[in-house]
């Protein structure tokens, strides 16, 4: 277990820079995900921590060791694999006794070790299979706790739960979470899935274009998007295009079509000046039939719903755009469309940014 | 759908049937009849049940010493096969492009010049006053030309050099199969690439090695031209004895129990080699 720092690391494919001055520090047993669409860097910079590439620039620290000219095989890191990766020629023990023959771990301790590691992921009974006899769940533990016996400084996940069907994934999202916290191992995780990171992170580091755009705790990330990219990749959000129009404290307004005003927080680091987007998630807006004069409102009329049970989706349609709203199936009944409402929402959850600060 | 599933399946494998029956599996049982007859000294054939051709190749030690001159040929030529071709195909998984199409044309070459052409390249190099023993001698390594031609030896490097292809191909589907994230998976958890290379890699092709080694063993033994021409009647092999013996001597029933020894021997060879590999250490690869 140790810190991992990535400063200024860089890697270019020929024309595409995939990692682009990447600077990361992930502390002693935090759990950090990688987030983002796919070509955004996110497994080119896990593969630059791995050693399986090796940086055009910057440097990457295990602990205190500067393992950026290492092999892969010095930087004592685990890794999970999305496609598990076990050896199909080895049975479940041997899997799992590798890393500890290849570092000369004397045979008696090995079998106690396997043994444990087994028991960790709660399969105990799999010591003398090969992994075509076990199922996908089944194989990722196995995967996990080889990664995991050899006590690596580093755990590395390549979105190692995507190749499992949904309901499996949700169970093991949770005891991924739960194991990794009882070893209590730093943890960096490659996903594309906003949920799996949100609901398995301390830190959420969002990229884009080799960048990293944001890092922060998963409600942070959520409530509290950086840029309109953010806003957009994790969960969905409303988007309405205004002009800025004075500012006081943390708060802005915005000038939305149909003349009316739109108060919010201002985006840190942001000018709230010239053109600007207000953005707000649909959990947030309430349907309501008049306005509240310390809310933000817009009145509209309901295009359709959908009727979902617990929540039901609607889309309004209003002079500065068109919104979509989620909400809590209280009354038992959803509002028809056609009728008229007033979109109604704090402005506490109104994030507003220039316009061109779009990525 | 499978084409299990399609009754019309057979259809499509009935010319090639049809082809190995008439022209394969009934001169077969032919030469099997063929075997039990007597060879008259008049020179004629007489029909007969008897196994004298067989008891004669098994009890005459001319005949013994040319099978195994041949098998041991033939497991030479292989191991030198697995030899040079591992490393080739290993090299060949990594090239892309123009660089892999023009190895592979390389790698390919000795199947594309005529068996008769080749050798006869290889009689002028390998002569006593060939380049090879004109390198020999110009180097000091020998005071007198090593005898390459009408040796074992001759016909080692002959068979090699045409068998290769069939190793480096086997091979090459091997490793092309093979998943890199295992590679990955082994170096994290700190195997160097040599015991990456051995633990994982050379495991994992072995159904490679042992389709081109099963081609290559089977060729060699029934190879004729190389031995014929780099061999001759100085050092013969089984399937020259067998020209020799429908062709010069007219023994056919003779000739048909050599050809059926030798077909049987190296069928038994290959399989016991699956079998013994399948239930061995590395069973598992092979399923």
């Amino acid at each position: 277990m140790a810190k991992l720092e990535l400063e200024h690391i860089s890697k270019r494919f020929d024309a595409v820079l995939a990692v682009d001055r990447v600077s990361l520090s992930i502390q002693e047993g935090e759990f950090v995900s990688l987030l983002g669409p796919s070509g955004c860097g996110k497994t080119t910079t896990l593969g630059l921590i791995a050693g399986f590439l090796a940086p055009d620039g910057g440097c990457i620290r295990i602990g205190s060791r500067d393992v950026t000219a290492e092999p892969p095989y010095r930087r004592n890191t685990g890794m999970v694999f999305q496609n598990y990766a076990l050896f199909p020629h080895m049975t479940v023990a041997q899997n799992i006794a590798f890393g500890l023959r290849m570092r000369r771990v004397p045979k008696a301790d090995i079998r106690g070790k396997v043994h444990r590691a087994l028991d960790l992921v709660q399969l105990p009974h799999t010591a003398d299979r090969y992994p075509r006899q076990l199922s996908g769940g089944q194989q990722q533990r196995i995967a996990l706790a080889r990664a995991l016996v050899i006590e690596p400084a580093i755990l590395l996940l390549d979105e190692p739960l995507s190749n499992l069907d949904a309901k499996l994934r949700e169970e093991m999202r949770i005891e991924l979470r739960e194991i990794q916290r009882r070893v209590g191992i730093t943890t960096v995780f490659v996903t594309h899935d906003q949920t799996e990171a949100l609901a398995l992170s301390d830190r959420v580091a969002v990229m884009d274009h080799g960048a990293i755009v944001q890092v922060g705790s998963p409600d942070t990330i959520y409530e509290r998007p950086a840029t309109e990219f953010v806003a957009g990749f994790i969960g969905t959000t409303n988007r309405i295009e205004g002009e800025f129009a004075g500012a006081t404290g943390p708060y802005a307004t915005l000038k939305v079509p149909g003349g009316r005003e739109v108060r919010g927080l201002v985006t840190p680091g942001t000018r709230p000046a010239g053109a600007g987007l207000a953005l707000v998630r649909p959990e947030k807006i309430a349907l309501t039939a008049e306005a509240h004069p310390d809310r933000n409102a817009l009145p509209g009329t309901v295009e359709h719903s959908v009727y979902l049970g617990m929540v039901i989706h609607y889309v309004v349609v209003t002079d500065a755009g068109r919104f979509t709203v989620v909400s809590q199936n209280v009354s038992g009944a959803a509002h028809a469309p056609g009728s008229g409402v007033v979109l109604s929402w704090d402005r506490d959850h109104t994030l507003l940014l220039p316009a061109e600060s779009r990525s | 759908m499978k084409a299990r599933e399609w009754p019309g399946g057979l259809l499509l494998l009935g010319p090639a049937c049809l082809w190995l029956g008439a022209f394969f599996l009934i001169p077969l049982v032919l030469m099997l009849r063929l075997s039990f007859y007597a060879f008259l000294p008049t020179g004629g054939i007489q029909e007969a049940l008897q196994v004298a051709n067989y008891v004669k190749v098994f009890t005459d030690s001319y005949y013994l010493g040319i099978f195994l001159r041949t098998i041991r040929i033939s497991l030479l030529v292989t191991l030198f096969a697995l030899l040079l071709g591992y490393p080739e195909a290993y090299y060949l998984t990594g090239l892309r492009g123009r660089a892999k199409a023009l190895v592979l044309i390389a790698v390919l070459s000795p199947l594309i010049v005529s068996a008769v052409t080749r050798t006869f390249g290889w009689f002028i190099l390998l002569a006593n006053n060939g380049l090879v023993n004109n390198l020999i001698l110009a180097l000091g390594l020998s005071d007198t030309p090593v005898k390459l031609i009408y040796s074992e030896t001759g016909i080692v490097i002959g068979l090699t050099h045409v068998l290769v292809p069939f190793m480096v191909l086997s091979i090459y589907a091997a490793l092309q199969r093979r998943d890199p994230s295992l590679v990955r998976a082994a170096e994290t958890l700190g195997a160097s690439p040599v015991r990456t290379f051995l633990e994982v890699t050379l495991p994992l092709s072995l159904p490679g090695i042992v389709a081109g080694s099963v081609l290559v063993f089977t060729l060699a033994m029934s190879a004729f031209v190389t031995p014929a021409i780099l061999g001759g009647t100085r050092v013969r092999v089984v399937a020259y004895l067998v020209y020799e013996e429908f062709l010069l001597s007219l023994n056919w029933p003779f000739g048909a129990a050599l050809a059926l020894i030798l077909v049987l021997f190296t069928m038994t060879v290959v399989v016991g080699y699956h079998r013994w590999l399948e239930r061995g250490r590395w069973g598992e690869v092979f399923r």
